[in-house]
């Protein structure tokens, strides 16, 4: 009994052993520098790579080695390509000081899509050609807060332990301030002129996002507002010229009466005319401000914010045209538990006729248009087609089934087309882009979107980090993110082209506005986010937060929610400043030169 | 030194060396940080000023941490998380009782014991279910799908032929929802036709395992479950409550506003009545003996229960007759209200006339709108800013009323998690459900396990009935672990609340209780690690007088 006793004590021992040296190190981590390697065979350095290579292959195997460009080419699951990356890694790691999975590798805490892969992998490339060394990225998406104005919990305990990621991920100006006031986001100021990733070369309605006080703390990955996509079935059908410039929330509220539908056969009942506008946003684009210009005083209580208030009430409870948030957690989109969904999901999902969203949202549109209609109409077609188109559709089907987002050549795309019957076009989401509806119809956008990278203070990689904010300056990368429907690029000059975006690549059937110059005109004369010193970020959100859900849920009237931020928040000020000497002595001052 | 001495430091060094990782344990990982915690919440320690990057350290600022959240500017957020704790416990003696009543039915065989008739039984649970689910998914499969041209001909609200195609599509999917569901009806059916088919041929163990089940399940997941069950259209409680919602409008209309109000009145003085006879019951039994504390704090409750239900309902139907109970919108202005608007209007300075004042209200007659005033203001008013000041002045003074049921859409479901009134009755629900059957009822089931049966037999030979037998004996058998539950609860209670807040509400609408606010102070608000320690020890202060508390009346209740 003993012996069985000791010998299974063994085994697990045995067995947790080799689960902790071959499972939990990423295995084949260097995967991606092989790729970025093979390609980018046209570098002289990597040209003298794959020559030497090629002799030692030769002895190895008495044959030369299948050329660079060749083994990139095939899938990432080939045999003959696993073989290929098994030879290579050999070679390396035995012809150098160190192994190729040991260079430098970054921790990107950012999300982990096909977006972001591409992205990284443009980085390798990049780096290899611009340094000559072989860099590694990898994302950790469980450390960084997605929440646009939330706190940024996770990389800030992190960070300040030692453990955070190299390169942080921010998301608008409250979370830059917590960076910042906790000392983890690293100045680049200098860096950045030096190395041509200043901030000014950005749209300036995104600064507030990563300059705090003049100096700059991080570079965007993309910026973007939230606009307004509507369905063009839809507005086609109900013979509603699409809008065109600005427009006023009355002239919205007119459409989206027209395009509401009630029907026992639509799930839920009703297809909305108007899904996703905020009073936050609708009472800062109104002229409604928070904050007096010197922080000292909340003066949301205006004339402009209970219009816009006002306004956003009355598209829920007296129109019925935008669905209140009891409407929306009975809206499940996804058919899950989640209680809700996001505005894009019911678009797609066409329980609503517009909704405000951001480019990134294309992706999921782009999905919705393959599974329901493409892929269905691209089998059909390949049934009856010759074994070389059907061939070619086969490819098709898996090239977009691995990544949406894959760039189609002319041909593919005129045989997609071509798969396309009536009905087929007919069910598509074809997606138009306007500019979002304001109380005076002006076009004005608050409160910009824009995705930072910054360098953690404690990044042991700070050299190789700061080369990473000047790859987003880069061409490269910002033409990426326009084709990727990444937003769109925090690059001014990369952005624009006759007055649209430039750079992205022939998209899916239904998205032809991808271009729309509504994406970047939005970024012209933008305004930034109003913040206080005298107020945390959060308490800010949570105290304004608690009136806005009643406000929303039309608890309150538009009248005393303005008076119930104003208030509260005002005397949160006082009592910060009562508490703390020095916001005392600094309020003192900027209250006393007012008076003065 | 003797052999006997160093046996025994021998065994002393054994026993340590057995216990030590433990300490150790215990130091680093609880002692410590409870430790820790406390010095924090004397500092005015925040992660983002605070730390080695910032180069900055916390001050230590005495009991000043204490008096923000007791009377200073943190008081509110503190009492306001405080009521909020305090309100969720009302789950806790609903559960106790219901784990209570479970153990006591599942305590006893169920079904019939002969193997015959058990399998008879079987036999009839399973073609019950079957039959129930057949049926089921006949009455609700929603038939054959419509064609497209039959569609179009129904809806002839929907022009133009892509508008027809476009919500055809959704008419399909619609189609296909319905099937989904009328098969899982079915299959829910199916289910407990097995499940009671299973009950009575493997007996009591069956059941106790499936009240047991929810216990089994990941916190999060039973969250999740009742979101959806939650959700104000759609969700099966709503879906439930609106056929009652319908018939408790069309009793509104087709009754006169006097008998709701004699309704509200009938069920105070009947709750008052109830209490009173419930309080005079109780003090005439303590007096005779027959009463320990522990009852008499039973009593109480059961007071409190009755008064706070007919206090709710009466009030309920007092507000029926003015239609006010669910949904939401605007009142129109009085009479007053309009001339008290009219009058501000001509002091306003907005540019019109009081000729034009005077049209715009002769025009909107004498029910006045407060959306359709503010709209022909901003029609007549040329000057922008002040159309805007003068919508505000209107608005300002208009009233939320619950306009659903007014405008004759139907009284309205509560929406329980999107709803300030509604969330925490929603979270107290669903804990009593969760609580019926878990660790409590396990607890109940052992200890009704060690009640003597000589006792109940002697009892019953003295001709005690079954309510006398659980009365005089089972209950005050009961009393050692009903004491554990009611302090372990009470212990849990009020430290829990967090996962239910931060999955179905995200603390919002009044159910932030006191450990969600410690997250908020400590992890998302400018990280007050000090401010939120001291909330913590707070905290910890009304949980040992709460137990202390228990364990007087508890102890006084075990020694009677």
């Amino acid at each position: 009994m003993k012996v069985l006793f000791v010998a299974l004590v063994a085994i697990w021992s045995a067995l947790t052993f080799v689960g902790v040296i071959w499972v939990l190190p990423e295995r084949d981590a260097d995967r991606g520098m092989i790729a970025a390697f093979w390609e980018m065979s046209d570098l002289p350095a990597v040209v003298a790579m794959e020559r030497a290579y090629g002799t030692w292959h030769y002895t190895e195997y008495g044959q030369q080695p299948p050329r660079f460009a060749e083994s990139s080419e095939n899938a990432a699951n080939d045999p003959q390509r696993l073989e290929q990356e098994s030879r290579f890694r050999r070679w390396y790691n035995d012809s150098h000081d160190k192994p190729l999975s040991s260079v430098v590798r970054l921790v990107w805490a950012t999300d982990d899509n096909p977006a972001r892969r591409q992205q990284i992998q443009l980085f390798r490339r990049w780096y290899l050609q611009n340094y000559g060394e072989p860099i590694d990225v990898v994302t950790d998406p469980a450390s960084r807060d997605t929440r646009e104005g939330a706190q940024v919990t996770k990389p800030v305990i992190q960070s300040i332990g030692g453990a955070g990621a190299d390169l942080l991920e921010t998301y608008g100006p409250k979370q830059l301030e917590a960076m910042v006031r906790s000392g983890i986001a690293l100045d680049v100021t200098d860096e950045a002129k030096q190395h041509g990733f200043e901030y000014q070369r950005c749209f300036d309605a995104g600064w507030s996002s990563f300059v705090y006080n003049s100096r700059q703390y991080g570079f965007p990955a993309n910026v973007g507002y939230t606009v307004l996509f509507y369905n063009k079935a839809m507005f086609e059908a109900a013979g509603i010229d699409a809008p065109t410039g600005g427009w006023t929330i009355d002239e919205m509220r007119d459409v989206a009466r027209r395009l509401t539908v009630d029907s026992p056969d639509i799930p839920g009942g009703r297809r909305w005319g108007i899904f996703g506008m905020h009073p936050w946003p609708m009472a800062l684009s109104n002229g409604g401000k928070f904050f007096t210009d010197d922080g000292t005083r909340c003066i949301y209580n205006s004339p402009q914010t209970v219009a816009a208030f006002q306004a956003y009430l009355d598209l829920m409870y007296v129109d019925h045209v935008m669905p209140s948030p009891a409407d929306t957690a009975s809206m499940a989109a996804a058919g899950g538990f989640t209680g809700g969904g996001s505005g894009g999901l019911y678009f797609a999902s066409r329980l609503c006729a517009m909704t405000i969203g951001g480019r990134w949202e294309y992706a999921t549109y782009a999905q919705t248009n393959f599974q329901r209609v493409i892929e269905p109409a691209l089998r059909r077609a390949a049934a009856n087609a010759d074994d070389d188109t059907g061939a070619t559709i086969d490819r098709i089907i898996a090239a977009l089934n691995r990544d949406i987002l894959t760039p189609m050549s002319d041909a593919d795309l005129a045989l997609i087309r071509t798969s396309l019957t009536a009905d087929d076009r007919a069910r598509l989401l074809r997606i138009g882009v306007a500019h979002v509806p304001t109380v005076d119809g002006r076009i004005k956008y608050t409160d910009v979107g824009a995705r930072v990278a910054m360098v953690n203070r404690k990044s042991k990689h700070r050299q190789e980090a700061l080369r990473f904010l000047q790859f987003l300056a880069s061409k490269e990368y910002n033409d990426r993110i326009n084709g990727a429907f990444d937003s769109i690029c925090g690059v001014i000059e990369y952005c624009t082209d006759a007055g649209g975006i430039s750079g992205p690549p022939q998209p899916l059937p239904g998205l032809e506005d991808f271009d729309s110059p509504v994406f970047v005109q939005a970024m012209d004369g933008a305004e930034s986010q109003q913040l206080s010193p005298f107020i945390g970020p959060e308490r800010l959100g949570f105290l304004a937060g608690r009136v806005m859900d009643q406000l929303m849920n039309g608890r309150i009237g538009a009248a005393e929610a303005a008076r119930l931020i104003e208030d509260q928040v005002n005397n949160q000020i006082q009592a910060n400043v009562n508490r703390d000497p020095e916001l005392k002595a600094k309020w003192d001052d900027l209250t006393a030169g007012a008076k003065r | 030194m003797s052999a006997g001495g160093s046996s025994s430091r021998k065994r002393l060094i054994v026993a340590w060396a057995f216990l030590l990782p433990n300490f150790i344990g215990f130091a680093i990982f609880t002692a410590g940080p409870v430790l820790f915690s406390l010095w924090m919440a004397f500092t005015d320690w925040s992660l983002t000023k605070h730390n080695e990057l910032t180069n900055r350290s916390p001050s230590f600022i005495g009991l000043e941490n204490f008096r923000r959240i007791l009377w200073g500017d943190e008081s509110h957020f503190f009492w306001t998380a405080f009521y909020n704790t305090a309100y969720l416990l009302i789950c806790i003696p609903i559960g106790i009782a219901g784990s209570l009543l479970v153990a006591l039915m599942l305590n006893r065989p169920i079904g019939p014991q002969r193997s015959a008739t058990k399998w008879k039984g079987v036999a009839i649970a399973l073609v019950i279910g079957m039959l129930a689910a057949g049926s089921t998914y006949l009455v609700m499969h929603p038939g054959p799908v419509p064609t497209r041209e039959a569609f179009a001909s129904s809806a002839a609200q929907i022009q133009g032929e892509q508008a027809i195609q476009v919500t055809y599509q959704q008419v399909l999917e619609r189609h296909e929802l319905d099937v989904r569901s009328a098969k899982a009806v079915a299959m829910l059916f199916l289910a407990l036709g097995g499940i009671t088919a299973i009950g009575l041929g493997g007996g009591v163990v069956v059941f106790r395992t499936i009240f047991y089940l929810p216990s089994l399940l990941a916190g999060i997941a039973l969250f999740l479950l009742w979101k959806s069950l939650y959700k104000p259209t759609g969700g099966a409680i709503n879906e439930l409550l609106r056929p009652a919602c319908d018939w408790m409008q069309g009793a509104v209309t087709s009754t006169p506003a006097g008998l709701w109000y004699a309704l509200g009145v009938a069920v105070w003085i009947g709750a008052s009545i109830g209490c009173g006879w419930l309080l005079l019951v109780s003090v005439r039994k303590r007096l005779d003996g027959d009463f320990g504390s522990l009852s008499l704090v039973g009593s109480a409750m059961a007071v409190a229960a009755i008064a706070a239900t007919g206090l709710g309902v009466g009030y309920a139907l007092c507000q029926m007759p003015a239609r006010s109970l669910f949904a939401t919108g605007y009142a129109d202005f009085s009479t007053e209200e309009a001339a008290s608007i009219r009058a501000d209007l001509r002091a306003a300075d907005t540019g019109l006339s009081e000729a034009e004042i005077n049209l715009i209200f002769d025009t909107l007659g004498e029910s006045i709108q407060p959306r359709l005033l503010g709209e022909s203001l901003a029609s007549s008013i040329n000057a922008e800013a002040k159309a805007q000041a003068a919508i505000a002045r209107v608005m300002s003074r208009a009233t939320p009323v619950r306009e659903g049921f007014a405008a004759g859409e139907g009284l309205q479901p509560p929406r329980w998690l999107v709803d300030e009134r509604w969330a925490k009755p929603a979270l107290i629900l669903m804990g009593v459900w969760t609580a019926v059957g878990g660790a409590n009822m396990l607890l109940f089931l052992a200890g009704l396990s060690n009640v003597p049966p000589e006792l109940l037999e002697a009892a019953e030979i003295d001709g005690a009935g079954t309510w006398r037998r659980f009365w005089n004996v089972t209950w005050p058998q009961l009393a050692p672990t009903t004491f554990f539950i009611v302090i372990m609860s009470t212990i849990g209670g009020l430290q829990g609340g967090f996962d239910q807040a931060r999955a179905m509400t995200q603390g919002k609408y009044g159910t932030e209780v006191l450990t969600y606010y410690i997250y908020n102070l400590a992890f998302t608000d400018e990280f007050q690690l000090g401010l939120a320690s001291a909330v913590a020890w707070a905290m910890f202060a009304v949980i040992f007088a709460m137990t202390v508390l228990n364990y007087g009346v508890g102890n006084r209740a075990l020694n009677d």
